[in-house]
């Protein structure tokens, strides 16, 4: 398989450039320092892992950051199109099949790779970057061995707990729905009461008027106006009561739960544009600028003497596998220095020696990354909050337009029934005066009974008023809406009841397929993990897994006791955690992606001691001659000048 | 086991969890309808 990669302005190779990969053999891209290796790296990897759609899912937002294929806006001078361009693009071409990156400085993007999968940023490429890297050194926000983002991340289980998570929400507007459908059920019991109360009252008040009326001297057409009046008077009040019983209705269902909402979204957006303001990425990165080059020099430099003490190492195992050879002559001549001789004694001290050094070493550059890891991923992790603040209070400010749209229907039903309300009152007020005035022109000789029946009748209406109100609140309690739709409360009880146990089924079936789904791509993981370590020949290692919990666990030898014990990842060593990483990286590639027919290792086989170096490169070797894997590696050279890729082969 | 409705409803979950591009909004949209169809059903 060949792949042909065509880049134009990444990262610091300006122009055009064209590279060539094959399976078969490990393709190395060697550079000096800063010479171009990982802007090629970087370039292979965007055009691999950015969306279809140019939006990475938030958990991957950060490692593509960390990995540079993603131009920050706020800062593209730092970002993956080359300083002097404005436009950068990615072309490969693999088999029949051509798939092209293209973007702005600006970070708009002009082309889109179409069969990528974000998730190879998490599987496909070793850096010091990677995910797996920062864990194991303790640069994450979580504990070194914890690996369940690894089996749920990565996995169909990411999907099912988020759909859980959405039931959870949706769980919890439902039963704050079911608690006022409860309380209104309650309080309607209540008020139907009092209407059948009032109601009897009222009935016994008009058959009490209607027999006074025989005993009105006079004035009878009067008092016919009268009880017209009166009976006008009171209709008016129920339906008074009944409009006022509609706009709360109005308010309950169809205002109150927007205002809630909006009153939340403002306060969410309160608190986010005061988050943003705190964020200032600038202040950050004028600290990096300051320390940055100075670190990178002392990074430098160290490694340099890494490399010098590596020679000398070398040369002294040479001279024991000489000794060994010559039956452990006591002494053999320096082939250094050809007129003088070593001691066996000198040569294990200097083995020794040389290897305390390269631990310090390593030890030290591992020191200064980190520094410069850490204030990298302190920008990177404000980088990365401010753009998903930005998102979030575009998303709030959206819904807050949609919620004060949605209640502008409502609003003009109440006005309009505030305004017959109006209209009523008016009236009521009309005939209450003419009332009144017939009270006055009632007949001086019909006093006694008119006063009785006047007493009678402000009673009446009383109820009626009252009646009016109880109406008033039932309207309000007797409908509730539900997703959309108005339901009688009763009815209401019923389709909630059966929607929570629809729900309780999905969000227990969610929460068994994200358990499986984490429990069957451990399995895999593991499995693929134990077939690593034993074709790697890492024979130090034994029965690396993750356990039930998703954690890490490690067997490793015990050179003293030459047993196997149970060894904390964190506390390994620099080297050992490296092989560790690749065992996982491999794993989790094995185990995810098998079909991208990629895997990366960029600048970390130094990093690696002699020992594991040799094994790592047998078996790469011994795995590129898979026809569907392309290797790479970069590797660090002292020639300056542009990348050039080399090739191993593997022996037949 | 659940009802032939519950048993279509599963299998669309597993298309939504297995879907990469599966979004928020999304899952949201499926669980309003579902919702809506079981109101719309009587209920049992």
């Amino acid at each position: 398989m060949k792949a042909s990669l065509k880049i134009k302005n990444i990262g610091g190779l300006l122009d055009e450039h064209e590279y060539s990969f094959e399976s078969g053999k490990i393709n190395v891209i060697a550079s000096s320092n800063s010479g171009g290796k990982t802007s090629i790296v970087r370039a292979l990897t965007s055009v691999l892992s950015i969306p279809s759609n140019g939006e990475f899912d938030r958990y991957l937002l950060n490692e593509a950051f960390r990995l540079g294929i993603k131009t920050d806006p706020r800062n593209p001078r730092e970002g993956f199109v080359n300083i002097y361009a404005e436009t950068a693009s990615v072309e490969l071409k693999l088999a029949d099949k051509t798939e092209r990156y293209e973007i702005t400085k600006q970070g708009k993007y002009i082309s889109l790779p179409s069969s990528s999968d974000q998730r190879f940023l998490l599987t496909g490429i070793l850096s010091n970057e990677s995910r797996i890297i920062r864990q194991l050194n303790g640069l994450e926000d979580y504990e070194p061995d914890d690996f369940r983002w690894a089996v749920t991340l990565l996995s169909n289980a990411k999907g099912y707990d988020q759909i859980n998570e959405v039931v959870t929400n949706y769980f919890e507007d439902i039963e704050d729905i079911s608690l006022k459908v409860n309380e209104s059920i309650t309080t309607l019991s209540e008020l139907i009461k009092d209407k059948n109360m009032l109601e009897e009252k009222h009935k016994v008040l008009t058959e009490e008027l209607a027999e006074l009326l025989p005993r009105f001297s006079s004035s009878k057409p009067l008092l016919e106006e009268r009880e017209k009046k009166s009976n006008e008077i009171n209709d008016l009040n129920v339906r008074k009561g009944d409009k006022g019983g509609e706009i709360k209705r109005i308010k309950r269902e169809e205002l109150e739960i927007p205002l809630k909402r909006i009153n939340a979204a403002k306060s969410r957006q309160e608190k986010i544009e005061k988050e943003l303001k705190k964020i200032d990425i600038a202040e950050l990165e004028k600290l990096q600028k300051l320390e940055d080059p100075e670190l990178e020099k002392n990074i430098n430099l160290m490694r340099n003497q890494r490399s010098e003490i590596d020679a000398l190492l070398n040369l002294f195992i040479t001279a024991e596998d000489s000794i060994k050879k010559e039956n452990n002559k006591a002494k053999i001549l320096c082939p250094l220095c050809l007129n003088g001789e070593f001691t066996t004694r000198y040569i294990s001290d200097k083995i020794s020696e040389y290897r305390n050094k390269k631990d310090s070493l390593n030890k030290n550059i591992l020191k200064l990354t980190n520094k410069k890891f850490s204030i990298e991923q302190t920008i990177l992790k404000e980088r990365n909050i401010h753009e998903v603040l930005s998102q979030d209070l575009l998303d709030i400010k959206s819904d807050i337009k949609n919620y004060e749209d949605n209640m502008r229907i409502p609003q003009r039903a109440i006005k309009s029934l505030e305004s017959t309300i109006e209209g009523y009152d008016k009236s009521l007020n009309e005939k209450s005066k003419r009332l009144e005035e017939i009270t006055k022109l009632i007949s001086k000789s019909d006093d006694e009974v008119n006063n009785e029946y006047t007493e009678k009748e402000n009673d009446r209406n009383l109820v009626s008023q009252k009646l009016g109100i109880v109406l008033q609140q039932i309207g309000q309690h007797s409908s509730i809406e539900v997703f959309g739709n108005s339901y009688k409360i009763e009815e209401a009880h019923i389709h909630l009841e059966n929607i929570l146990n629809k729900l309780k089924l999905l969000k227990q079936f969610a929460e068994k397929k994200a358990e499986q789904e984490r429990q069957e791509a451990a399995k895999s993981f593991n499995d693929n993990i134990e077939i690593l370590i034993d074709n790697l020949q890492f024979t130090n290692f034994r029965n690396v897994k993750l356990n039930t919990e998703y954690r890490l666990y490690v067997e490793r030898l015990n050179p003293d006791t030459n047993e196997y014990v149970m060894q904390q990842p964190k506390t390994l060593s620099t080297s050992e955690k490296l092989a560790i990483s690749l065992v996982l990286q491999l794993a989790l590639k094995e185990t995810y992606l098998p079909n991208i027919p990629f895997f990366i290792i960029d600048d970390i086989m130094e990093d690696f001691d002699e020992d594991r170096v040799e094994q790592l490169y047998e078996y790469l070797l011994d795995k590129s001659k898979q026809e569907n894997l392309i290797i790479i590696i970069t590797k660090l050279i002292e020639e300056a000048g542009e990348p050039q890729i080399k090739y191993l082969v593997p022996s037949k | 086991m659940g009802t032939k409705m519950e048993e279509k409803v599963f299998g669309e979950i597993d298309k939504l969890a297995s879907n990469k591009g599966t979004s928020r909004r999304d899952i949201e949209v499926f669980l309003e309808d579902y919702i809506k169809s079981i109101m719309e059903a009587s209920p049992e």
